[in-house]
């Protein structure tokens, strides 16, 4: 490499139009929120695979400190750039109290943000005080302490969707009987929970219509992820992580599916004009895990060398079963139950993506506090290069922390895998 | 014409002066608290000792953490590939390196035209590289370059089972107020740096030819151990703590050569 760049942490530079519209997205989605609990409606904290169509079609209007820990990992206060980003204002909060840095920075910057006592004083106006809780067992544990503990603090009540952890070789497999029933009651629970905190009662027809809108929205994400496989990419990470808000938290609205219908069609051009997201692409990378939400601008890194991320597999959709025809709620059961959480078929779903998408190196993001991302990331590392040979480079850090960074550790990791890659290629040709 | 490699690490920056087969000189010191003035000086070394007065090396190449901080550098290229690249000038038929400077410590495996095909760091702290080494042997009131042999006289296996170099501290004190000998001592320390390399040497894979590179070469407690334990000698270079800066230089004459 003949030129170095600094890495300074920044966001990214994104080459879609709908992904730079983004963020006017989620602060109108945000604004939203805010007026629906002015008119006195309830407002729910939650997380990732919790089933968003349960809280609309309930009339509840969904927050989740995990994005908003994302946000404010973006943002400093007043927008003063001699000011630390709230995400770390937050997470000394929290460890001033006690709690370890060690734990993952979602949640440090979450109860730090309710520690401040003035659920106002942050980015975006803050997230409307909850009137209940919601989250899963699904993927993580650190989500049930967490969620149990900012419930206490902010004493509302608080329901666990607690799904059966489908730990076996093949995800697609179609779930047991048994499984549905359990699930399905575990739904119930939460209409009535819901019923009983807010007196709004459970309409079939509501919840119907909503996951009609999350199947074809998802129907339309399915499209985008096929379309990034075109060389040259169209729709790189940044893009990608970009985007991501209006499928994982507002799935099961219109206004989902007419965003991702607008990214489709943006995609669909890119690759019809043969128009990537540089002029010039030599290689391409995945990256696995949560992206450093404080430093997207990563993504551009490799781009004046010919380098694009052009996949990654955090919050990408997969296929959903056919609808059929059940009650929405056994539906909703047997959806979810489809995401399983085990290594070896997260692994061979890597390798089948790594090679739809002509992937030539990965940048593994090692997160030290997030146990899910952090143990297969070894894995994958591994299987990538045994399997695949394609090399990875490991970027150790928390998500949301940027304490946890260190810049000059990570260019010279960065610089050598780009020089380790090139040389491949390199050699590569010499034996063509 | 002539080129050269500099290398700022984090405690020592090393320069190379080469002409179009061999090193001219090469010069030695302490990374000051600014790379810049570090970086003049280092070269300003190689050109005295060369007795070179013919002006500057006709392209530079720097490496290193400092490396951005070297004006006068025509290219800067990473510490990696640049082991890389000094290891195969010297070593031919080398494909695994460890390369232990003084603040981090790295296992690359490189092809038979010295470029890197994996590589693996510990940079996150002090285990397993020279500062924790260095702490210890202060602690022992020990002179750094008598460490090795002193640990190789150690007759007792003595654990030091913390890698951290805080914990490890206590550790050592508790030997010592148990009368437990420097030698016993240094024996396990050395042992535990073996072990630590040893993990991130695994991860990389290691192939013959092996080599180890960087200050730590010279120490031969930590040396022996980590032979024993890849069940490999190492090839060691004259001046292990140079190959850094020879790579660098050697990069440089590719691109004058190149044109
Ligand atoms: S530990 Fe990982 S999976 Fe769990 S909440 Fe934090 S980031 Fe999410």
């Amino acid at each position: 490499m003949s030129q170095e760049k600094e890495v300074k942490t920044k966001g990214s530079k994104k080459s879609l139009q709908t992904a730079r519209n983004t963020f006017k997205f989620i602060v109108e989605d945000y604004l939203q929120g805010h007026a629906h609990k002015q008119e006195g409606k309830p407002v729910v904290w939650s997380c990732a695979l919790a089933e968003k169509e349960l809280f609309y079609a309930m009339g509840l209007h969904p927050y989740y400190p995990e994005n908003y820990a994302a946000v404010c990992a973006t943002q400093r206060k007043n927008r003063d750039p001699s000011a630390e980003k709230e995400a770390v204002r937050f997470a000394k909060i929290a460890e001033q109290a006690g709690y370890s840095a060690d734990l993952c920075g979602y949640q440090r910057v979450a109860t730090g943000y309710i520690m401040n006592d003035d659920l106002t004083d942050a980015p975006l106006g803050g997230m409307p005080a909850p009137d209940l809780m919601v989250t899963t067992s699904s993927v993580c544990d650190v989500r049930l302490k967490w969620f149990e503990d900012m419930a206490q603090r902010l004493n509302v009540p608080l329901f666990t969707l607690d799904r059966p952890e489908r730990v076996f070789n093949d995800i697609r497999r179609h779930p047991m009987p048994h499984e549905v029933k359990y699930y399905k009651s575990i739904l119930e629970d939460y209409m009535s929970f819901v019923t009983d905190v807010t007196g709004i009662r459970y309409d079939e027809d509501r919840l119907r219509e909503c996951m009609e809108w999350s199947y074809k929205t998802n129907e339309v994400r399915l499209e985008i992820l096929d379309l990034r496989k075109a060389v040259p990419s169209p729709m790189g990470c940044a893009d990608g992580f970009a985007t991501m808000y209006p499928g994982m938290y507002c799935s099961g609205t219109e206004k989902a599916y007419n965003y991702y219908k607008e990214l489709r069609d943006e995609v669909k051009a890119k690759v019809l004009a043969g128009e990537g997201i540089i002029q010039n692409e030599k290689f391409r990378l995945m990256w696995y895990g949560i992206p450093l939400w404080f430093n997207m601008g990563i993504f551009n890194y490799f781009e004046d060398i010919g380098g694009v991320f052009a996949y990654e597999p955090a919050y990408n959709p997969s296929p959903w079963p056919q609808s059929t025809g059940d009650d929405p709620l056994t539906e909703l059961a047997i959806r979810s139950l489809y995401t399983g959480t085990s290594m070896s078929s997260g692994m061979s779903s890597i390798l089948e993506q790594c090679r739809e998408y002509h992937i030539n190196g990965a940048v593994l993001a090692f997160l030290l506090t997030c146990r899910p991302v952090y143990l297969p990331a070894l894995e994958t590392k591994r299987i990538l290069e045994k399997e695949l040979g394609i090399p990875s480079v490991m970027i150790e850090c928390d998500l949301v922390d940027e304490r946890s960074y260190s810049e000059a550790q990570v260019k010279t990791r960065m610089d050598a895998f780009a020089e380790q890659i090139l040389g491949q290629l390199e050699a590569k040709k010499e034996v063509a | 014409m002539f080129v050269a490699g500099i290398d700022i690490g984090s405690a020592a920056t090393k320069a190379v002066l080469l002409n179009q087969t061999e090193i001219v000189a090469s010069h030695i010191i302490e990374t000051g608290p600014r790379s810049r003035a570090t970086a003049e000086e280092a070269m300003k070394g190689i050109l005295e000792k060369s007795g070179l007065n013919s002006g500057d090396p006709g392209y530079i190449v720097a490496t290193g953490y400092g490396r951005i901080n070297v004006p006068s550098a025509n290219e800067i290229i990473t510490e990696i590939a640049c082991h890389a690249k000094g290891v195969n000038a010297v070593f031919p038929k080398a494909r695994t390196i460890l390369d232990m400077g003084g603040q981090d410590c790295k296992a690359i495996r490189i092809d038979h035209k010295g470029r890197h095909v994996a590589f693996v760091m510990n940079d996150k702290c002090a285990a397993g590289t020279g500062r924790f080494l260095d702490i210890m042997a202060q602690m022992l009131k020990v002179p750094l370059s008598e460490i090795g042999p002193l640990s190789m006289e150690a007759r007792e296996d003595i654990k030091i089972s913390s890698v951290c170099g805080v914990f490890a501290r206590s550790e050592v004190a508790r030997h010592l107020r148990r009368g437990v000998s420097k030698a016993d001592i240094l024996g396990g320390l050395h042992a535990s740096v073996a072990d630590r390399v040893y993990g991130i040497l695994k991860r990389v894979g290691i192939e013959e030819d092996f080599v180890i590179s960087g200050g730590i070469g010279k120490n031969i407690g930590v040396v022996r151990r980590v032979e024993a334990k890849v069940g490999l000698p190492a090839y060691i270079s004259d001046e292990p703590q140079l190959i850094g800066a020879l790579g660098a230089a050697c990069f440089a004459r590719e691109r004058v050569s190149q044109g």
